[in-house]
């Protein structure tokens, strides 16, 4: 039976679509990013003076006849990526205000769905952290059909959950988590709404972007949660904490926007810092868009720096 | 108002819970879960429920259902100038409405916006409204002559619709024979209560007999107020001035008011009043006789003159009779009489019977004896009627004159006598005789009214006719035998000839040939001969509500357009105007195109300045149409409620449901994927 992730992914994922880091990826294995190592690939890379022993066929001949020197020519050896997949899917992830067509778990487990399946077409090992209520599910990055659909699994398991789920996760330390065990110059993607504001969480995100990993934190909030159009006396809850907030809609209105613009500008800020990118995407996006501009944020688009996505619905 | 639980009024104190729940109530405190709950800053001192423009309309609405159904439980009842029909016992009724259609009633009050006799016809359909089935109406109209309408009928529909059609008159007031043709129209009736209802503002010169109320009852005794008015009468034109008589009510003179004459530019023509044309002579307006000197370019005035009092709105209470009829002295009838003063005269005067005859019939009359008779057109023009008397017969020029003048209308009675056996050479009595009339004696013991000739109750006193000598003739054309001898030789002949008519006797006047002139049928036969003239020959004024009898096939045009006739069973029809006016009659022609002549109605002017008098005590008080008839309301209050509520129902949803609203967050709904309390 194919589930509705599986269904969805083929439009996330089109067979022209790929996940190009900016970062040299460090593994051994083919793959389509540029490695370390340089080698016997097709983009050139440079000249070296000729050592005893290089294989003749990179000798410069042109080089030799105009400057009466020897040197070999270069190329760039083509290798895998490793991308580790940080969802969180703790309850406050189960918001869906009236009229969105997911709640936020449920439009995060697709987007890690689809980067999974441009991964693997891409040949680069994938691994999953799924920060949920009770146990954290983890796989660690590994190629091949039979990890790829126990990834899927676990991504379905998720999305079937019901919204009313309690319970609370923690999130930093599955940021933590996957800080130490993920390889050396692999693509880190968290997806979350990142609405936690102790200062652990930024600590956490900047500590993924050491060893040459590529860090995009994508923070996925509901259209209600960016535009705030609620009216007349309300008494907010937050789902984790209990947190009850009794206000007049209309009138902190401005005080709520600034408010969450004022924490993921900061988040942003320290992510930036350490060279990491970050995304916001709302729930009513097309999932295909939030796709194209994470995958821009992977490749380093220079202007992906700061809040990247759109601030309203 | 009154109410018939007026406890559950105060069920209305009741309105005070939404003012206070609107008040007190600040709005539900919605609770969302929201995972950014903790970037919304707090505001609990001051999240309360802002009072917005759509919680005070719905507080309004909830207060008036409250107070509407307040009013609904206390069962209300209001009191209105609705007329209803009281019924001792319970059962049926018979009522006779008696409904003075006469001019006063045409009398707008002050604080009042329709006439008098809008009003009783109002509220005689309102007594009809409270007409149950088994109740019978009979409808009276008290405009002179009283006349019976309607018989007493159940069908309330044919009355609602006869007193839909009863409209504004000139008439005088008939009170008194109304009344009486009001409980006649009852008497046979077998309901167990007979009730006459009298709509009237007993405007009316004739005092009332109480006697004649003993059944009757005046539920709308606000018809008799006071009025002022000033009313133009007796008209008439001579020469080139004109004379007319202005009388006001008492302490409302015409002071600043005019009298003009003017020409009729255009005739009414039934959808459009006559035009008058721009005064021919003007004077300011005092009471009493009042004389307008006319002045034209054209070489005759025109023919219809009308004289005005204006300004005629806002001055007094009755314009209508504000414009009277200027009648021509022309127009009044001249009857020649050519008779001998020695044979037909009498013994205590010089005048001849026929003078005398046709002055007791009508003083008013112009009589003229006729020393000779005109052998000629124009002598004979100025006549409407002749009355020839023994004759020595006609020269042929008098023939001659004699036929077109009846032809064109003439009207003639030629009594025959001894003398037409003494008709000189060359003389002949054509157009009424073929050939010289043949004078016997005769011992008939009277007269027989021929089959299909009924001359009415009068002729019978010829029955039984002495008479020395009487004459037969022959006469020329179609003629009809009216009377005739016992033994059948004719009498009375009548032939219609042209647009004229005459008669021919074969007695004369003279008392020693016959008595003929002293039996009251002679009388008769001279007013006919009075009416025929002025029916067939020049114009002349009668008063509103006479009846016209007039021949058959007669149309009948007047100030409102074609006057209803109603046809008689010899073929003769009757006319009745009803309002003052110049008349134009269609007169069927025997020989020749179709003629037309002219009469005129004329109002009485007591009619528009007799003020209103008080009813007889008894019919104020036996009366059984009350007044301020309480009418519950209850059902239009529960309508009332009804669309309220609905109004509030409405108003809800669609504050749930306009553009802009968000889909949660309103106090009715909750966002679905929320755990809402």
């Amino acid at each position: 039976m194919t589930s509705e992730l599986r269904r969805r992914i083929g439009d996330l994922a089109p067979a022209r679509a790929n996940l190009r880091v900016r970062l040299l990826a460090a593994g051994f294995a083919g793959g389509q990013h540029r490695a370390e190592r340089r080698g016997s690939g097709v983009e050139f890379a440079g000249h070296r003076q000729y050592s005893p022993g290089d294989d003749l066929r990179h000798l410069d001949r042109h080089a030799l006849l105009r400057h009466g020197r020897h040197l070999i020519r270069e190329f760039h050896t083509e290798t895998e990526r490793a991308l580790w997949l940080i969802v969180d899917a703790s309850p406050s992830m189960d918001f869906a205000s009236d009229g969105a067509q997911d709640s936020k778990r449920g439009f995060s487990l697709l987007l890690a769905a689809g980067l999974a399946s441009l991964a693997r077409r891409a040949g680069d090992p994938v691994g999953l952290t799924l920060a949920r209520p009770g146990p954290r599910t983890s796989f660690g990055p590994r190629l091949g059909a039979d990890h790829y659909q126990r990834l899927l699994a676990a991504l379905e398991q998720t999305d079937e959950e019901p919204l009313d789920r309690k319970g609370t996760v923690d999130f930093v330390a599955a940021l933590d988590h996957a800080a130490r065990r993920s390889p050396r110059g692999s693509t880190i993607i968290v997806l979350s709404d990142l609405l936690d504001s102790s200062p652990a969480l930024g600590r956490e995100l900047q500590g993924l972007c050491g060893r040459r990993r590529t860090v995009v934190a994508v923070q996925v909030l509901d259209a209600a949660e960016a535009d705030f159009p609620f009216r007349g006396s309300v008494r907010f809850q937050d789902a984790e904490t209990n947190l009850t907030i009794d206000t007049e809609a209309e009138r902190v209105r401005e005080g709520y926007l600034q408010a969450l613009e004022g924490h993921s500008v900061a988040l942003a800020a320290s992510v930036n810092e350490q060279g990491g990118r970050f995304v916001r995407v709302l729930t009513s996006e097309r999932p295909s868009d939030a796709m194209t501009r994470i995958r821009q944020a992977v490749a380093g688009d220079p202007g992906a720096r700061g809040i990247t996505g759109s601030p309203s619905p | 108002m009154t109410f018939l639980v007026p406890l559950a009024l105060a069920l209305a104190a009741l309105g005070i819970v939404p003012i206070l729940a609107h008040a007190l109530w600040r709005g539900p405190a919605r609770r969302l879960v929201f995972p950014a709950a903790r970037f919304v800053p707090q505001l609990s001192a001051t999240s309360k429920k802002q009072n917005r423009v759509e919680d005070r309309f719905l507080l309004s609405l909830r207060v008036l259902l409250l107070l509407t159904l307040a009013l609904l439980g206390a069962s209300p009842f209001v009191s209105c100038s609705r007329l209803s029909l009281h019924r001792p016992g319970g059962g049926s009724l018979a009522i006779a409405l008696v409904l003075d259609d006469s001019g006063s009633m045409g009398v707008v009050d002050k604080a009042e916006s329709s006439s008098r006799l809008e009003r009783a016809r109002a509220a005689a359909l309102e007594l009809v409204q409270g007409a149950r089935a088994g109740d019978a109406f009979s409808i009276v109209l008290a405009g002179k002559p009283a006349r019976l309408l309607s018989p007493a009928t159940s069908d309330l529909e044919l009355v609602r619709e006869l007193l839909d059609g009863i409209l504004p008159s000139d008439r005088s007031t008939d009170l008194g024979v109304a009344l009486e043709l009001a409980q006649s129209s009852l008497s046979e009736l077998a309901q167990p209560s007979h009730q006459v209802l009298v709509l009237s503002d007993f405007a009316t010169a004739t005092p009332l007999v109480a006697s004649q109320w003993t059944q009757a009852s005046a539920p709308l005794p606000q018809l008799g107020q006071p009025f002022e008015n000033c009313v133009l009468s007796s008209g008439q034109v001579r020469g080139k001035s004109a004379s007319v008589e202005l009388a006001c009510t008492r302490g409302s003179p015409p002071r600043g008011r005019t009298v003009s004459v003017h020409a009729i530019s255009r005739e009414a023509d039934g959808s459009r009043a006559p035009q008058l044309g721009p005064a021919l002579g003007e004077v300011p307006a005092v009471e009493g006789p009042l004389r307008v000197s006319l002045s034209t370019t054209a070489s005759e005035l025109p023919a219809h003159l009308v004289a005005r009092i204006s300004p005629s709105a806002d001055l007094d209470q009755l314009p209508s009779d504000d414009q009277t009829e200027l009648l021509r002295e022309e127009d009044a009838p001249v009857i020649g009489v050519r008779a001998d003063p020695e044979s037909a005269g009498t013994e205590t005067g010089s005048a001849t019977v026929f003078e005398l005859a046709l002055k007791a019939l009508d003083p008013t009359l112009d009589v003229q004896p006729l020393a000779v008779l005109p052998d000629n057109l124009a002598g004979l023009g100025r006549l409407s009627a002749l009355v020839i008397d023994d004759p020595p017969g006609f020269t042929p020029e008098a023939q001659d004159a004699l036929s077109k003048w009846i032809e064109d209308g003439g009207v003639a009675l030629l009594l025959l006598g001894p003398r037409a056996q003494r008709a000189p050479l060359g003389a002949g009595f054509w157009p009424f005789a073929k050939r010289t009339p043949h004078v016997e004696a005769t011992s008939s013991p009277g007269v027989q009214p021929l089959a299909g000739a009924s001359m009415g109750a009068a002729w019978d006193t010829w029955t039984e006719l002495g008479s020395k000598q009487r004459a037969t003739w022959e006469i020329e054309g179609a003629s009809r035998t009216l009377l005739s001898w016992t033994d059948r030789t004719p009498l009375l002949v009548e032939q219609v000839r042209g647009r004229g008519l005459f008669w021919v006797t074969g007695l004369p006047g003279s008392t020693e040939q016959s008595d003929l002139a002293l039996r009251p049928a002679f009388l008769a036969l001279l007013e006919r001969l009075v009416n025929e003239s002025s029916l067939r020959r020049g114009s002349r004024a009668g008063a509103v509500g006479q009846t016209w009898s007039l021949p058959a096939s007669t149309s009948v045009s007047g100030p409102n357009g074609a006057l209803t006739v109603r046809a008689q069973p010899d073929g003769a029809v009757i006319a009745e105007p009803a309002v003052e006016g110049r008349y134009v009659l269609g007169l069927p022609s025997s020989a020749g195109p179709r003629g037309e002549t002219v009469r005129y109605a004329t109002r009485d002017p007591a009619e528009s300045l007799v003020q209103p008098t008080a009813p007889p005590a008894q019919a104020s008080t036996s009366g059984s149409a009350t007044e301020a008839a309480p009418l519950p309301i209850s059902r239009e209050v529960a309508f009332l409620a009804l669309l309220l509520g609905l109004i509030e129902l409405g108003f809800r949803a669609f504050r749930r449901t306009r553009p802009g609203a968000p889909p949660w967050g309103s106090p009715d709904r909750a966002p679905s994927s929320i755990s809402a309390p």
